[in-house]
């Protein structure tokens, strides 16, 4: 019996995907070791790297980050396929949803602030829905929604400026060091 | 530089003027979601019930103190500047009337040894039936 090997042909850009969702896994992990008052409220680290990787490479390439995350993220802390990682899930289908169109505003005025508020309000908006229909029937949590929109807003322009910061300064080492583009 | 200009520094020059409108926006719709959302609607009406069945139904605009006869004794239901509380109770904990005053659409007192309770209305019921 002859052994047989499987192999993926896997291109650069297949790489490059990889090594930049393993940073979003690392933001994560970091994520989930701080305490949360509020159980489902979180910084949403994680969505830094989606922002800077929709700012430098486009919408197709963060949807394929921020998917493998949620994906790789359930399988490592053990949730896949369980409430908690479906909610993962929709919140961010339906922050890229936004995005796809968010990317298109005038980058004149708008910045990665923007896109990262209006991501974090689809986020919590697509979580609050799957809780609705699925996990919690009842007109009750409508008094829970302030508080998550509220978290949303400032998780969102601190995540924003955060990538915002991160890009200049690269921009900047990149202009001064001239060097070949930088890996995140 | 102190801490307040560095943080300036870290924050301004990141915010384009369409950043200001989105983060204008997102306050707006954070402070019109708990405005619409934690409100629970004016009360115009107490309705009064004792053993199950309703007893009176009373408008909150006229002052006025209520006594309801229960299987213990009787309960005393004070109405007073659009608000209502139940004043004083013979059951032996008292939570009803440590309760306080109700003045929202849907707060409601219930006394169950005497098997009396009060409940605010606004125009419009908002709820069939609660249960936990």
């Amino acid at each position: 019996m002859t052994a047989s090997t499987i192999k993926l042909n896997t291109t650069a850009e297949d790489h490059h995907i990889a090594r930049m969702a393993a940073v979003a896994l690392g933001l994560t992990i970091l994520e989930n070791a701080i305490p949360s008052p509020l159980p489902g409220v979180k910084p949403g680290l994680a969505n830094i790297v989606t922002l800077i990787v929709l700012a430098r490479y486009g919408w197709r390439t963060a949807a394929w980050v921020t998917l493998l995350r949620v994906v790789a993220g359930s399988l490592l802390f053990g949730n896949f396929l369980t409430p908690g990682f479906f909610l993962s899930l929709s919140g961010a289908i339906c922050s890229l949803l936004v995005l796809a169109f968010a990317q298109h505003l005038p980058s004149r005025w708008f910045g990665p602030v923007s896109h990262s508020i209006y991501a974090a309000f689809a986020h919590i908006a697509g979580q609050m829905l799957v809780v609705y229909v699925w996990l919690i029937p009842h007109a009750g949590i409508a008094y829970l929604i302030p508080i998550f929109a509220a978290a949303a807003l400032v998780f969102g322009t601190v995540n924003g400026l955060i990538a915002a910061r991160f890009m200049d300064n690269n921009k900047n080492q990149q202009s001064t060091k001239n060097t070949k583009g930088t890996k995140i | 530089m102190n801490l307040h200009e560095s943080i300036r520094a870290a924050i301004l020059p990141h915010l384009k003027s369409g950043d200001w409108l989105t983060l204008l926006l997102g306050s707006a719709s954070v402070v019109l979601l708990a405005l619409n959302l934690w409100n629970g609607g004016l009360a115009d009406k107490a309705i009064i019930r004792s053993g199950g069945k309703i007893f009176r139904e009373v408008p909150l605009s006229h002052d006025q103190q209520i006594e309801v006869p229960g299987p213990l004794g009787t309960s005393v239901i004070t109405i007073q500047g659009r608000k209502a509380r139940i004043a004083s109770d013979p059951s032996p904990r008292q939570y009803c009337v440590r309760q306080g005053w109700l003045q929202q659409a849907g707060e409601i007192a219930l006394c169950l040894p005497n098997q009396v309770s009060v409940e605010l209305a606004g125009s419009q019921k908002k709820y069939d039936s609660l249960n936990y």
